[in-house]
């Protein structure tokens, strides 16, 4: 008997510490029919774990992204007119032309239309200057931009633990589950990794241990994940070894163990993990600097990764490389949710945030852009519509930077932030809040249009736009009830 | 009256007098009264009674953990023993240059969830698929150095693993389940009192080896053994009672 099959035939049959819920027929032969495709989890986890999910729903992709260390909004989201703020010393100062002499791309921009602002035609939309692909062609009607978002803090680990679980971490400690893990969860844990991590912390509080997040610090890292290392065991042996680990005869010391749960959790995993290395699936990450593959070669020309060895070895580093790796992974239906950087290391409280800034959310934009473009072109195997038609899309940063310059040319933390949602269910091409014009702070908007208001209203705050997404995709939001979030209707299409 | 101050013989003159005025003045506020203030203090609950029988709490155990990666990194040496060249054995992965320590942080180590302190300040330390994945990585790592090591040793004692059986034996029960209670001494730190503890790794070992005669009957007992050991060794790295505790 072939290894995996052992490992669930056991599983099926077992007591006590079994993984509950065995292999259907028609299961297994969808298995033997798509090849080297391994097993999923939901084979193995218990029907309570599917809740709003069942077997025959359609998928949903949650793609998390981050630009970690606090973004300008000027430069982003939230523009001003660069000919009409021209103040050094106002509250509120782009200095776009203090920029775009260090960076080719914002020096022609800039000199072709020196307001900075893209609107492209149709666009309710105003991007600032670095925003780059994501204000070409027509990406702008899937998108959402939530501006005046009231970030509650100025410290980065805050910041980020805040918009990674929607509710206000404990001091420093992040409080509940990322987000990514609550919709692993609700999906079922469907996919061979439910939660893919790149580079970022995660978070699961009291959910399934199947949807916690599978930490990658890179592609190489998740090459190495999915491809067993050293010299494989017989057949045989690991047969042998599996029946071993089971919870038969005297196996006192599992009981134990076991008080939390935490014996049936690993022995979980263990299923998961075997099943994970089957199959080839290390190879569809093989970035190197010569694509080995035509997929993989139509994979970077998608998002635009060639020059140099060292110019594509920067960007696969970068943010181009982590978004390339959530599309393999999500168009390969190996992931449910993914979460990546498009850009690191941005808190540029010096001089470098003019040579520097730009270039790092440019970088992150493009990656973001080439992402959408590229799940909008793949279809899903089974329902015939694109992937991006079953994706939802959360863009974040720790908080904004502030409005003016400081005394060495960079930008310090400042609370009003933005964020950018997009995908199923969220009406695009809309702009819901927005700043005031006396120190760039957030102004309370109407729920119903996400108008922003002149006086009073609801000032959005990260758990307004958690709760608002989760009900937009019609996934429950019981998680984050203590945050009494605030639901945003008008970012619910239809 | 002497009061004390007057005994004190380090005490200059205007301490003393300051004090007696101090203590003058505090009488005459009372009007002439001794009585210090009494103090009201209201219970904050009902306490119980001095001689009350013990009271019955129910015992909690504290929560099950994994190993970190850190006690991971320095367990595996004292458990793998050292090689022939009395170099500690511990999991490697392939680097540029040769190999590199597995739960290095510029191996595997932040994968594993080590946090840097930076962007990550916390360890989970979860038994998740990630770290089952390696584990099974780092057992068939391990396991076949610590054997290399053992059939180069002629003396049963120097053995990391084969230390209470010969190299070659897979018939003599006895010595066989003298080791298995040594290795489960060994790779879990738990004493056991009966063969019945061990049973399913005699199960193991004995599986493995028939199964390997069956495959390849030309296989002296060295090899069979040695594989037998080797799947005995992999498990007791991959067993729930290693990981947690």
């Amino acid at each position: 008997m072939k290894h995996r099959e052992l490992l669930k035939s056991r599983a099926s049959s077992e007591p006590a510490l079994r993984a509950p819920a065995g292999l259907s027929r028609r299961r297994f032969l969808q298995m033997l029919g798509v090849g080297g495709l391994a097993a999923t989890f939901a084979d193995f986890l218990p029907a309570v774990a599917r809740s709003s999910f069942a077997e025959n729903a359609e998928p949903l992709y949650f793609i998390f992204c981050t630009f970690e260390g606090g973004w300008d909004q000027l430069l982003a989201l939230d523009p001003r007119d660069n000919t009409q703020y021209q103040d050094a010393e106002g509250v509120i100062y782009p200095a776009y032309h203090l920029q775009a002499p260090n960076n080719a791309t914002f020096s022609s921009l800039l000199s072709s239309n020196p307001s900075g602002l893209l609107k492209p035609t149709g666009s309710n939309i105003t991007f600032g200057p670095s925003v780059g692909r994501l204000a070409e062609g027509n990406l702008y009607q899937d998108l959402c931009v939530i501006r005046g978002l009231d970030m509650g803090t100025l410290t980065h680990e805050v910041g980020r633990r805040y918009f990674l679980t929607g509710k206000v971490p404990r001091g420093l400690q992040a409080s509940g589950s990322a987000l990514s893990t609550w919709m692993a969860a609700q999906g079922g844990a469907r996919t061979l990794i439910p939660n893919l991590v790149v580079g970022m912390e995660t978070y699961n509080e009291g959910l399934d241990s199947a949807a916690s997040g599978l930490v990658v610090q890179s592609y190489s890292d998740i090459q190495t994940v999915l491809t067993a290392l050293g010299t494989p065991l017989a057949e045989n042996v690991n047969g042998a070894i599996d029946a071993y680990l089971q919870p038969t005869g005297a196996r006192c010391e599992y009981d134990l163990l076991n008080g939390n749960g935490q014996v049936t959790q690993y022995l979980s995993a263990r299923t998961r993990a075997v099943n994970m290395v089957e199959g080839n699936l290390g190879s569809l990450f093989a970035f190197t600097t010569t694509p080995s593959t035509p997929e993989l070669q139509a994979l970077y020309e998608a998002f635009h990764i060639g020059g140099t060895n060292a110019q594509i070895n920067a960007q696969l580093a970068g943010g181009a490389g982590e978004a390339m790796l959530a599309a393999q992974a999500i168009t390969n239906d190996l992931v449910q949710c993914a979460s990546i950087r498009l850009a690191e290391n941005i808190d540029h409280h010096d001089d470098d945030y003019l040579t520097t800034h730009f270039a790092s959310l440019n970088t992150g934009f493009n990656a973001l852009a080439d992402l959408i473009q590229y799940l909008k072109g793949k279809q899903h195997p089974t329902t015939g519509k694109s992937f991006w038609e079953h994706s939802v899309l959360l863009v974040t940063s720790d908080f904004a930077r502030t409005p003016n310059l400081n005394n060495r040319s960079g930008r310090d933390h400042h609370l009003a932030s933005s964020c950018l949602v997009a995908g199923k269910g969220i009406r695009g091409n809309q702009v819901i809040g927005g700043t005031d014009e006396l120190n760039f702070g957030s102004r309370g908007i109407d729920l119903a249009t996400g108008a922003p208001l002149e006086s009073g209203g609801w000032t959005v705050r990260p758990s307004d736009v958690h709760a608002s997404l989760l009900d937009a995709v019609g996934l429950p939001y019981d998680h984050i009830e203590n945050q009494s979030p605030q639901i945003i209707s008008a970012l619910r299409k239809g | 009256m002497k009061t004390i101050a007057a005994y004190s013989p380090l005490r200059p003159w205007y301490s003393i007098v300051a004090s007696s005025g101090l203590m003058l003045t505090l009488m005459a506020c009372q009007g002439g009264s001794t009585t210090l203030p009494q103090v009201e203090a209201s219970p904050i609950a009902e306490g119980v009674d001095v001689d009350h029988p013990a009271v019955e709490i129910p015992a909690t155990a504290r929560k099950t953990r994994r190993l970190s990666v850190d006690q991971l990194q320095t367990t595996l040496p004292v458990i793998a023993g050292t090689d022939l060249q009395g170099r500690a054995i511990t999991w490697t992965v392939a680097a540029r240059n040769g190999t590199i320590e597995a739960t290095a942080d510029n191996a595997l180590g932040k994968t594993l969830g080590r946090p840097d302190y930076v962007t990550v300040t916390f360890e989970a330390a979860e038994p998740d698929t990630l770290y089952l994945k390696f584990m099974d990585d780092m057992a068939r790592d391990v396991c076949p150095k610590i054997l290399d090591a053992d059939y180069g040793r002629t003396s049963a004692a120097s053995r990391t693993l084969l230390r209470f059986t010969n190299l070659d034996n897979v018939s003599d029960t006895a010595a066989l389940q003298t080791n298995m209670a040594y290795l489960h001494l060994r790779f879990f730190g738990d004493k056991v009192t009966s063969n019945e503890e061990t049973a399913s790794l005699m199960t193991l070992f004995q599986t493995v080896v028939d199964q390997k005669r069956q495959s390849k009957p030309q296989s002296d007992d060295a090899t069979l053994a040695r594989e037998g050991w080797n799947a005995v060794c992999v498990g007791l790295f991959l067993s729930p009672s290693f990981h947690l505790y």
